[in-house]
């Protein structure tokens, strides 16, 4: 009845976080990574390739998200805390994650804008496509669970009726 | 304590008699538990006892040691204890919604999932009852949607 996580759950969320910042970071490689390999580590290959540690840093990444998400959205954790608390605490703590990352492997650099522009506008567009799929998937699961109580609640009413 | 089981085939209903000194509470545990036999659930009020069905029970939930039978209008104390009255009513319609309560799924009247994975779950008195993300998986595949 009681549904336990095991390593794999964790597993399988860092690697899907993992999975789509490097196709975010292939098409930006593939659009500009020419014009930038020398400005950001991130595109040291230009619109070739990605580095194998730029991946690796990723990873880390991913597994720091990961344990972050787990840690805030645990019920032992900011257990009386909103959802919507919970959320800004998570974005504060990844721009954190963030600039200690383009600080110690030189992903961009820290003290020009528009690198910290064009981060604010690639993290608010996958967060806010993040939200609109949350909410639709939400809604359809919502409906679903309904339908299933009336059929589950149909099915013992039937039930008790033959016995 | 002397136990004697009688058999007979003749007997149609089994009558069950306990011939003590006095009420103790281990005496009335007992009892409620063969009423749960019977889906029948012991609830104490203002030092009364009710017997109370237990499709009557919106939810069960504990506190401080003590468990409380919710109805639609009144709460009464069980002298069971959580994990007994579950061992036996989750074989109808009541599931684990958390550390510290049982819902019945014929008392819901809607259920939403919040973000965080937990399921908020409205009852037939509006009163809102959460299922914790621990247990939500099992109440998604009991409605099919797992």
């Amino acid at each position: 009845m009681e549904s336990r996580k095991t390593i794999f759950n964790y597993f399988e969320e860092v690697l899907c976080i993992f999975a789509i910042t490097i196709l975010i970071l292939i098409g930006i490689a593939y659009i500009t990574g020419d014009e930038v390999k020398d400005l950001s580590t991130m595109f040291q290959l230009g619109s070739k390739a990605i580095a194998l540690s730029t991946m690796l840093q990723f990873f880390l990444m991913s597994v720091f998200i990961t344990i972050l998400k787990y840690l805030l959205f645990s019920d032992h954790f900011l257990k009386n805390s909103s959802v919507l608390f919970k959320t800004v605490i998570m974005i504060v703590c990844i721009v954190i994650i963030t600039a200690i990352f383009a600080n110690v492997f030189g992903w961009f650099p820290t003290n020009m804008w528009e690198p910290w522009a064009a981060f604010a506008i690639s993290f608010g567009i996958s967060f806010c496509t993040a939200i609109v799929l949350m909410v639709v998937r939400n809604n359809l699961e919502n409906k679903k669970m309904q339908e299933g109580l009336e059929k589950l609640k149909q099915e013992m009413s039937k039930e008790e009726y033959h016995e | 304590m002397k136990i004697s089981i009688n058999t007979d085939d003749t007997v149609r209903e089994t009558n069950i008699v306990i011939t003590c000194e006095k009420l103790t509470p281990e005496i009335e545990k007992v009892v409620s538990m063969l009423r749960i036999l019977d889906m029948k659930l012991t609830g104490h009020k203002n030092n009364e006892t009710f017997i109370l069905d237990a499709s009557e029970i919106l939810y069960i939930d504990s506190a401080d040691k003590k468990t409380f039978l919710y109805t639609k209008k009144d709460v009464y104390e069980s002298n069971l204890r959580l994990y007994e009255l579950e061992e036996q009513l989750s074989k109808v319609e009541f599931f684990r919604a958390s550390k510290s309560s049982i819902i019945n799924l014929k008392q819901i009247a809607s259920l939403r999932a919040d973000f965080d994975g937990r399921i908020i779950v409205t009852m037939t008195n509006a009163e809102k009852q959460i299922v914790s993300r621990q247990y939500a998986g099992y109440l998604k595949q009991r409605l099919g949607v797992k």
